[in-house]
């Protein structure tokens, strides 16, 4: 049951990926090709059928997976640069600069990702770029206070004390000793919160706070959908997001399993 | 230290986040580089016209004093006026409180009476088939993004079957009990189903660690049925968690509100917030998100001292 839990993760996760590659050389239609063949019900020519402006839905949708690839990669890639350094300070350093350190994060954990990411649109102006910086900045805290957890654990092992009585310097230390061993539980956050950035991302496109409107995303699919003209065009994107959001968390479910049984959920 | 000095400790952590919160805010809506006046008339403008309009909002003067100015203006209920309308932002939230007061408080608790049985059979049951599906279904409705849920419901119940309204809202004062609460329906559903699909699975943890605990192993050795001694001993230890989580959740569920109120054009916070973003009318803007922030620090305040009501052993500790 699990094996086959985490396949069906992997299959969804794959065919994100490889909708995502395939979209930037080949699609069926132009994605902001408009036409006049509005709210055509799936057919051949169609296969998802075709929005208000007479876009291909299936070329639209393919092309938005680039979008939530890198704004979800790209988002965990800032939260874990800044945030997994902060942690191991905070779990190595000084009491002063963890308890600072901590302090900053908490404030930064008060603020909810998508307010975040509004106060930023409103001053810099919508974009991607706003988007994803912001479910980064706000993501942040949970990979310092995870990093640091899992450092004040490393600490107090004897080959820790061992390198720190031998002079290692504490940069060393941190390098080759911390690092490595908490890399797998930084590795199991990533892909946590791969998925919910997805997830963010998604709202942040719905409110129209992300990319512009020529770029297709699943998000601004189901916001531009008529609910009572065509119900079909604001499932299919909707659709999309939990399958997608669905298929990275079976998948770090299982990444998780194998990089450290020990946090096998209990079953 | 004394079960007052605890709060009182709290208290003066609450305060201190959300004058912190307050700065964060202040420095990234209003000293992030780039200028409001010149974003707003583009870049075409000349600087004459830019430079006039900054001294018309006072973004000439210094921003600490502007900063100032705003904190002390809240401290009285003043949130300061929009610069593009001119309105007073109190004035602006004021009749929106409401409708997003209520999405939360109507969420909450139905959300924990969904999941906490829920999460209870998953945890009883959890090697058997109901116990799988409640476990599978939450693990589905996890990854569905809250503006869906309201967009499937919307399909369902208004342009399918027609029962219920989309895309208005009927006040409570004005319009009567029965037709605001047909307005309420699917919004709040669409938040119920996201956000107890996450507690489930927290209740779920939570009862399955009560299941190995000694005090639980010794009720069962005594003569309880396994369902006495979960809820005679587990609802309690439970609520600990529950509350934490509860607690955290309330962010969510205040963004949830912004998504949800999106989706049937509730005239509620968050559709004040997006709206000011989009006519980046930064007063408002400012107002708004850290009147949310508050909420959250307040709730989370609260979940703090629950604790203490919930749990005699912390209570103990602190006398102690």
């Amino acid at each position: 049951m699990k094996r086959f839990t985490v396949l069906f993760g992997l299959v969804l996760a794959g065919i994100v990926a490889l909708s995502a590659l395939v979209s930037l050389v080949w699609t069926p239609y132009n994605p902001n090709l408009v036409s006049s063949s509005r709210y055509s019900p799936p057919s051949w020519t169609h296969i998802l059928g075709t929005d208000r402006l007479g876009m291909d839905t299936f070329s639209r949708i393919m092309t938005g997976a680039q979008t939530t690839l890198v704004v979800g990669i790209l988002a965990v890639a800032i939260a874990a640069l800044i945030g997994v350094p902060l942690g191991i300070i905070a779990g190595m350093g000084r009491k002063v600069a963890g308890e600072l350190i901590g302090r900053a994060s908490d404030v930064l954990f008060a603020l909810p990702t998508l307010l975040l990411a509004v106060l930023l649109a409103a001053a810099k102006g919508a974009s991607v770029t706003t988007a994803t910086v912001a479910i980064g900045i706000a993501t942040i805290p949970v990979f310092q206070r995870m990093a640091r957890a899992a450092t004040l654990t490393i600490m107090s092992q004897d080959y820790v004390l061992a390198a720190e009585v031998s002079g290692t310097p504490r940069s060393m230390i941190a390098l080759r000793h911390v690092l490595p061993n908490i890399a797998p539980l930084l590795g199991v956050q990533a892909a946590a919160s791969f998925s919910m950035a997805i997830l963010a991302e998604a709202g942040l496109s719905y409110l129209g706070l992300s990319a512009s409107p020529t770029t297709p995303t699943w998000g601004r699919m189901l916001r531009d959908a008529n609910l009572f003209a065509a119900p079909l065009q604001a499932i299919i994107p909707g659709a999309a997001i939990a399958l997608a959001v669905l298929g990275f968390n079976l998948l770090g479910d299982g990444v998780r399993d194998y990089l450290d049984p020990r946090l096998q959920e209990v079953r | 230290m004394t079960l007052l000095g605890a709060f009182a400790r709290r208290f003066a952590v609450f305060l201190g986040t959300a004058l912190v919160a307050s700065v964060v805010i202040f420095v990234i809506v209003q000293a992030l580089p780039g200028d409001v006046a010149q974003a707003t008339l583009g870049l075409g403008a000349t600087p004459d016209a830019v430079e006039a309009l900054r001294q018309k909002w006072g973004l000439d003067r210094p921003l600490l004093v502007r900063y100032g100015e705003w904190l002390l203006g809240m401290l009285h209920g003043d949130f300061g006026a929009s610069y593009l309308t001119g309105q007073s932002v109190s004035g602006q939230i004021a009749p929106r409180l409401a409708i997003t007061g209520w999405l939360v408080a109507l969420s909450i608790p139905l959300s924990t009476l969904v999941a906490v049985p829920l999460g209870l059979v998953a945890a009883m049951m959890r090697r058997r088939g109901l116990g799988a599906i409640v476990n599978g279904a939450s693990h589905i409705g996890l990854a569905i993004p809250v503006f869906f849920a309201g967009a499937v419901l919307v399909i369902v119940f208004s342009v399918i079957l027609g029962w219920l309204p989309a895309n208005s809202y009927a006040s409570l004062m004005t319009k009567g009990f029965s037709d605001w609460a047909r307005h309420m329906v699917l919004p709040v559903a669409s938040l119920v189903i996201v956000q107890s699909c996450l507690l489930v699975r927290y209740v779920r943890a939570g009862f399955i660690d009560v299941l190995t605990e000694d005090y639980y192993r010794t009720a069962r050795s005594v003569g309880w049925t396994k369902w006495a001694g979960l809820v005679r001993h587990g609802l309690r230890n439970m609520a600990t968690s529950l509350v934490t989580v509860l607690g955290m959740q309330t962010a969510s569920l205040l963004v949830g509100a912004i998504l949800v109120e999106r989706v049937f054009v509730l005239p509620g916070l968050g559709s004040l917030l997006i709206d000011s973003v989009l006519n980046r009318d930064l007063m408002t803007v400012q107002g708004v998100g850290m009147l949310l922030v508050f909420a959250v620090l307040a709730i989370n305040f609260v979940v703090d001292l629950l604790y203490f009501a919930i749990d005699p052993r912390l209570r103990r500790q602190v006398r102690a």
